[in-house]
Formats: C-alpha cells, sequence, structure tokens
C-alpha cells in the first residue's frame, strides 16, 4: 500500500517538476528526495514501477548542479539538504552501477602494449574499435566500452603515451581509460570495471590483447577497404582547425597529409623528403591547392617551407587537433596511421598508403574505391610513381576553390 | 541520515594489494583544472602515502560530460571539455609513486569505485566525507608540505611525466645539441582564450632584455619557453637562443620533461612554476603575491620556501631585467656547485 502511495506522490511531484513556480518545482523535487530517503522509491522511479519511464531526477545535469549549489552554500540548511541529495545521488548512482556489472556480459576489455607505444599502435586503436570491438560480444550494445591498459611496471621509454590518451578520448565507443603499470594495480581496479562474468574469467585467464598487434585479416581488410565513422569531431577542435585554415590558408583547397613517424613521434626524414618533391609537384600542377602535415617534425629537419606548404602541429594544433582536421579537410594523403584512418573513416576522399610494408598478401591495383562521390584510392604499395599517379586523381577531383574568382 | 549500499553488495578489490596504495580521486565537477593545484596536490598524496607507509598512488581522474568543472570554472563545458581534460593528464603522471592512472567519465563507475573504496577503509584521498562536501579550498596551501618537510627534512619530487625522461635525454643531445637548458615561463594570461588575474602577468620588455643579455653574455644557453601556444609573442621566435617546445608540436610532457633536465627555472608564479618548486631544479620565481605568503607558511620577503634550497629562489615585485640577470648570474650553475640548503 506504501508502494502505491509512494508511486501516486512521485507521479505528481514529477508532473510538477515542470511547473513555471519555482518554488512548486522545488516542493516536488523535495517530495521525490523525501521518498527516496525513505527508501520508498528508486533513483526517481517508484518501487516496483516500471524502469526508465519516469525521468532520472538524480542523473540530470541540473539538478546534480543544484547539489553542488546547496552543498557549497553558506549557512546550515542549504548544505544539509545538499548532502542528503549528495547521498541519493550516489546511492542511486552506486546501485545502477551494481546491477551493471551484475547483468553485462562484457563492459571492458583489457590490453596491453608489448613494446614502446608506436604509430602503428595508435592507428591500431581506431581498428580496434570499428573492427574489433565490433565483432566482439559486445557489438550488440552500441554503448561504450571501458579499456584497462596495462603496461611494463618497468616501462620508463614510453613518450608517446599521451598522444595515445589523447586519440582514446576521441574515440566514440571508448568511455573510461585505466592505465596500469605492472600488474598490481590492474588487479585491485578489475572490480571496478569488469562485469561480474568478465572478472571470474580474468581471474582465471588473465587474458590481455596487444594493442600493437591486431588480426592480419583485420589490418588487410582495412588497407584494402578502409574504415567508417568512429571518431568524435570535437567542436572547439573543429573551430581551431578552421580558424587556422582561414588564417594560414585562405581560399585555399586543403589536403591533409600525414607522413610515417620515427620512434619518438617526429616524421621520419626520409618519408618527409619522398613526399615533398610529391606534394610540390601536384601544388606546381595545382595552384589552388594546399597541404597540411598533420605530423610534427623535429627541430633538425625544420627549414623554410613553400606557401602551400604549412604544419598544423607547429602551429598550435593538439593531436586532437589534428585528428579533427584529418576529418574536416576537402582531402587526404598519406599512410594509413590514426590520422589517414580517421580521414578514410570521415569519407575524405584522397590516397591511403599502407603505414607498414605489406606482405605482398593481396595483389597491388591503383584501383578507386568511390564512396559518396568522394574519390578514396587505397593503394597497396609505397612506390611513389604510384602514389603520385592516384595523388593527381584526387587532387584533380577535388573542387575547386573560387575566393578571388568573382571578378572573372 | 540517508543510508548507503551494503557493502557486502559490492566486490570487493584485492584487499592485500589496495592496502599498499593511497587511491586518489580528482573530480574536476569541484576540482579545478589547474596546472599548480594539480600539482601541488601531486606532491601532497606522496606525502600523505608515504607518512601512512603505502608504497603507491592510484589516480583517478574524473569528469563528468554532463557536469565538466567546478563552477567558477564555466568556460569548461560539455563541448570543450576533452579539450580541457587532455591538457592536464600529464601532470598526473609526474606523482612519482603512480602505480595507476584511471580516466573516468561515468558517474556511476566512479561513485562505485569510490564508495568501495570507503567501505573497505582502505586509504583514500581525499576524505570521503570532504568529497561529499565538493569543495576545494583555493589557493592550495603548503600547509601539509611544510609539516612534512618539518618532520623529515625533505620532500617527495615530483619526476618528468613517465615515460618521458628518456625522450628528454634524447631530444636534449641530439636536437638540442646538449645546450645547457634554462626554462622560461613569463606569464601571459592575457593572451589565453580565458584570461585570469592578468596582474600576475609578467612584463614581456622586461624578459626579452634579460634574455638578449644572455645572448651576449652566455651565448650557449638556450632558452626553453614553455607554455601554451597563445602564451607568447611572435617576437621571441626572432631569436636564435629560444627554442619554443609548442612551436615544434610538443606538449605539456615534453615541456615537464625538458624542465626536468635543466640547469634552471626563471618564471613568474603559475603552475610551471610549481613544478619546478617541487621538482629539484634550481629556480628564481619572480613576483609572488603577498597574499599567497600566508598559504605557503611565508612571511613577504622571505627569499625561500620553507622547504627550498639557496638555489631555490622566490621573490615578490615586480621583476626588471638587471634582477633577472642577477638572479640568472646566482643561480646558474648551482647544479653543478650542488648548492645545499640555505
Amino acid at each position: 500500500m506504501f508502494a502505491k502511495i509512494a508511486q501516486h506522490l512521485q507521479a505528481r511531484a514529477d508532473r510538477l517538476q515542470r511547473h513555471p513556480d519555482r518554488l512548486a518545482r522545488r516542493t516536488a523535487q523535495l517530495v521525490i528526495l523525501g521518498l527516496m530517503a525513505s527508501g520508498l522509491t528508486d533513483g526517481g522511479r517508484p518501487v516496483g514501477g516500471a524502469h526508465g519511464l519516469q525521468p532520472r531526477l538524480l542523473s540530470h545535469p541540473s539538478f546534480l548542479a543544484g547539489v553542488r549549489r546547496y552543498l557549497q552554500s553558506p549557512g546550515l540548511l542549504r548544505p544539509w539538504l545538499g548532502s542528503m541529495a549528495r547521498r541519493l545521488v550516489l546511492r542511486e548512482s552506486v546501485s545502477a552501477r551494481r546491477r551493471q556489472l551484475a547483468q553485462s556480459d562484457r563492459l571492458s576489455f583489457v590490453w596491453h602494449v608489448d613494446g614502446r607505444i608506436d604509430q602503428q599502435t595508435l592507428r591500431n586503436l581506431l581498428i580496434w574499435q570499428n573492427h574489433v570491438l565490433e565483432s566482439s560480444s559486445a557489438s550488440n550494445d552500441s554503448d561504450t566500452v571501458d579499456i584497462m591498459l596495462k603496461l611494463s611496471a618497468s616501462a620508463n621509454d614510453e613518450p608517446r603515451l599521451f598522444e595515445l590518451i589523447s586519440a582514446a578520448l576521441m574515440l566514440e565507443r571508448i568511455r573510461n581509460l585505466a592505465i596500469f603499470w605492472g600488474d598490481e594495480g590492474l588487479e585491485a581496479a578489475a572490480p571496478v570495471y569488469m562485469s561480474n562474468v568478465e572478472l571470474a574469467c580474468w581471474f582465471e585467464t588473465r587474458a590481455a590483447d596487444d594493442l600493437r598487434q591486431m588480426p592480419r585479416p583485420v589490418t588487410e581488410r582495412v588497407e584494402r577497404s578502409g574504415t567508417r565513422g568512429g571518431v568524435r569531431l570535437l567542436p572547439d577542435g573543429r573551430k581551431r582547425v578552421q580558424d587556422f585554415f582561414k588564417a594560414a590558408m585562405p581560399g585555399q583547397v586543403i589536403v591533409a597529409v600525414g607522413l610515417r613517424e620515427g620512434p619518438d613521434g617526429a616524421v621520419d626524414p626520409d618519408e618527409l623528403g619522398r613526399w615533398l618533391s610529391l606534394l610540390d609537384a601536384a601544388a606546381a600542377r595545382h595552384r589552388r591547392v594546399s597541404f597540411v602535415v598533420l605530423n610534427r617534425v623535429a627541430p633538425s629537419q625544420w627549414r623554410a617551407w613553400p606557401a602551400h606548404l604549412r604544419f598544423a602541429r607547429h602551429q598550435g594544433l593538439s593531436m586532437q587537433d589534428a585528428l579533427c582536421l584529418a576529418q574536416i579537410a576537402d582531402g587526404y594523403a598519406g599512410v594509413l596511421d590514426i590520422f589517414g584512418l580517421t580521414a578514410n573513416a570521415a569519407a575524405r576522399p584522397g590516397v591511403y598508403v599502407p603505414l607498414t610494408d605489406g606482405d605482398g598478401l593481396f595483389p597491388p591495383r591503383d584501383g578507386s574505391a568511390q564512396t559518396s562521390g568522394a574519390v578514396q584510392i587505397m593503394l597497396s604499395t609505397r612506390d611513389p610513381a604510384h602514389i603520385e599517379a592516384a595523388l593527381e586523381r584526387v587532387v584533380s577531383a577535388l573542387p575547386r576553390a573560387t575566393i578571388g574568382s568573382l571578378g572573372g | 541520515m540517508t543510508s548507503l549500499p551494503n557493502h557486502r553488495n559490492i566486490p570487493s578489490a584485492s584487499a592485500p594489494r589496495d592496502a599498499m596504495s593511497l587511491l586518489a580521486n580528482i573530480d574536476f565537477s569541484y576540482q579545478h583544472y589547474a596546472l599548480g593545484d594539480l600539482l601541488t596536490t601531486q606532491v601532497e598524496l606522496a606525502t600523505i602515502a608515504i607518512e601512512q607507509r603505502l608504497q603507491h598512488v592510484d589516480v583517478v581522474a574524473m569528469v563528468n560530460p554532463d557536469m565538466p568543472a567546478a563552477s567558477f570554472q564555466s568556460f569548461v563545458t560539455p563541448n570543450n571539455y576533452i579539450t580541457y581534460f587532455d591538457n592536464v593528464i600529464s601532470l598526473f603522471e609526474c606523482n612519482p609513486m603512480l602505480r595507476s592512472l584511471q580516466l573516468v567519465r561515468d558517474v556511476e563507475t566512479f561513485d562505485f569505485l569510490v564508495l568501495s573504496r570507503h567501505r573497505s577503509g582502505l586509504p583514500m584521498w581525499p576524505h570521503f566525507n570532504n568529497h561529499l562536501k565538493m569543495r576545494q579550498s583555493y589557493p592550495l596551501g603548503h600547509a601539509r608540505l611544510n609539516a612534512f618537510h618539518a618532520r623529515h627534512g625533505y620532500l617527495p619530487r615530483l619526476g618528468a611525466p613517465r615515460g618521458y625522461g628518456s625522450w628528454s635525454r634524447r631530444f636534449h643531445q641530439g636536437e638540442l645539441e646538449a645546450r645547457p637548458l634554462v626554462v622560461v615561463n613569463p606569464r601571459q594570461s592575457a593572451l589565453t582564450h580565458n584570461p585570469a588575474a592578468v596582474h600576475r602577468d609578467a612584463p614581456l620588455e622586461i624578459w626579452y632584455g634579460f634574455i638578449d643579455a644572455v645572448a651576449t653574455r652566455r651565448p650557449e644557453v638556450l632558452f626553453v619557453a614553455v607554455g601554451g601556444y597563445s602564451e607568447w609573442e611572435h617576437r621571441l621566435l626572432h631569436r636564435s637562443n629560444v627554442f619554443i617546445p609548442r612551436a615544434f608540436g610538443l606538449g605539456l610532457a615534453h615541456e615537464l620533461a625538458l624542465m626536468r633536465i635543466a640547469r634552471l627555472f626563471m618564471g613568474t608564479s603559475s603552475g610551471f612554476a610549481t613544478f619546478a618548486t617541487f621538482a629539484d631544479i634550481p629556480y628564481a620565481i619572480v613576483n609572488l603575491e603577498h597574499r599567497f605568503a600566508p598559504h605557503a607558511g611565508m612571511t613577504p620577503g622571505d627569499r625561500h620556501y620553507p622547504f627550498g634550497r639557496a638555489d631555490q629562489v622566490v621573490t615578490w615585485r615586480l621583476e626588471t631585467t638587471e634582477e633577472l640577470l642577477a638572479l640568472f648570474d646566482e643561480l646558474y650553475g648551482s647544479r653543478d656547485r650542488g648548492t645545499k640548503a640555505p
């Protein structure tokens, strides 16, 4: 009977939460909190009622902000009310997590990196999310997953860890990312991230995937056909990139460029030399085309560059900004690393070159895979002649810039 | 009082291993995205861990995408929080006792983690009741650190972000020709997107005069100008004795790693100055705010923090070129001389 009364009160209070009068709204919220504090309702839902039918008061941002405001208010009453509400939020939140851990099969994945994080490891992040995760037992669930990354306790030379973190924060399906140096911390934290099923399995097998090693058939498929989606276009990153385009290369058609990198993350000098001649030639043929290199260049390699070439990371754009740039430039040319794959996933026209020297498992081809009218050439070779021909095709197909041509 | 879930329903962590670790919860819904505060917190965490005879610190950095910042940092929004979060992550890896870094964006996971820790009675920072109050004092004082130093005669030191120490030595040798490094950070909040306390900004002409004078007197010295890309004037790049990491695509982690191997840090009171304060390098931090003195256990005019060495100097007035040169002459090379406590 109490439950029915509580349900009735809760329904009335829920309606009043949208009342134009502030006092009515506050009273309604107090009623809901009181019901919850008394244990008659559960997280904004009547006990025994249909879950999800009522708005979840406790997780609503405006409610949480209100709780914080009350907690930080002077005096006694407001902080006390805030404290009550905060404990309710915590209680509901923990209950929800407990249900999730008990009911879900797959919430988290354990990775390790056997060796240093390199360009291939960063690329594998997106391959893993878009192709390995998709085909896993978590594929039915479009929700996000948690990653537990184990590094060696003695790893003292890992200068690309923050690039991995930056990229992971932009992936759509990665929610929490926990990094552990050694086994102890991971084992201690496992009950927080792993479902009960996963936990039992983990303590039996200690299985972890090496992020440096993706299944060969998967990487081959990606190198042939590319990928789709999976990387957030950050609103503020998009703004910075557009500001950069307009300031650095006004009116130009802009092609992002991604090159092979050395172990510390700077572009490989030989690779830079090879590509510069290709880019110079393309720019000479297409005056309205400019190129933006997404990798950083070591100080010893820095020099005066031609006007059609810019280096985004040297002009204030971060790794995350560069990933945004790859998604919104007019085209892409370069290797299928995390930048190339991101551009490809955003359906950018471009020339996509294998990151690693392949073992010839699929025959060389220079054909195009056209998607939504955009030319995406997936090369299976790193041969400069093939790259140059493909680049010419892509650049020729890009829309023409028209700024400054209004007068004919 | 509202009851919380019974701990019997919460899976317990592997207690023997966890009992040796301090769980530190940095919840950005009430704590600050501020370099100095976060670095000071790392040292404080290490002192807590040491005094509790713990071996490790596990840092949990929590950002709720719907409420990503404390109310006074309202410029951090659900649309841009990833950028701000990304900018501070490397600070946690300067913690000398770090065992894990957990970046959490899910409230339920975080609450579960906090409550299970609280119920287990294992070491946690901040205290559970303080965490519930969602308050962080500002500025962060040095009371605990001074007390630790008084008891033990030392402070735990911040390191280069984990994994970046080797990189900094390679980069210094290979790309910077092993020139002696002097890191500078003349604060320029006015050049940022969210200017704050611009009265603490440094007079740049004074600094340019100083850098140019050193170029004549000690041409081998390479100044490394650290700070956000927007925080320096283009004229700084005109100087051949200045290297700006951000102009070469490097980030905060690289800057902190280079600071760790520098001969000297000189700068205004800022997050980088905080790193110098706790990173065991010679420094001159100029123009400290007088109102900060009681928080640091000092009196305006004191030349050293209570835990500072003779080659770790602070000043309390606006700098001049002559004063910067005098400080440089006094402190440069002190690493070689093995300067001890004042």
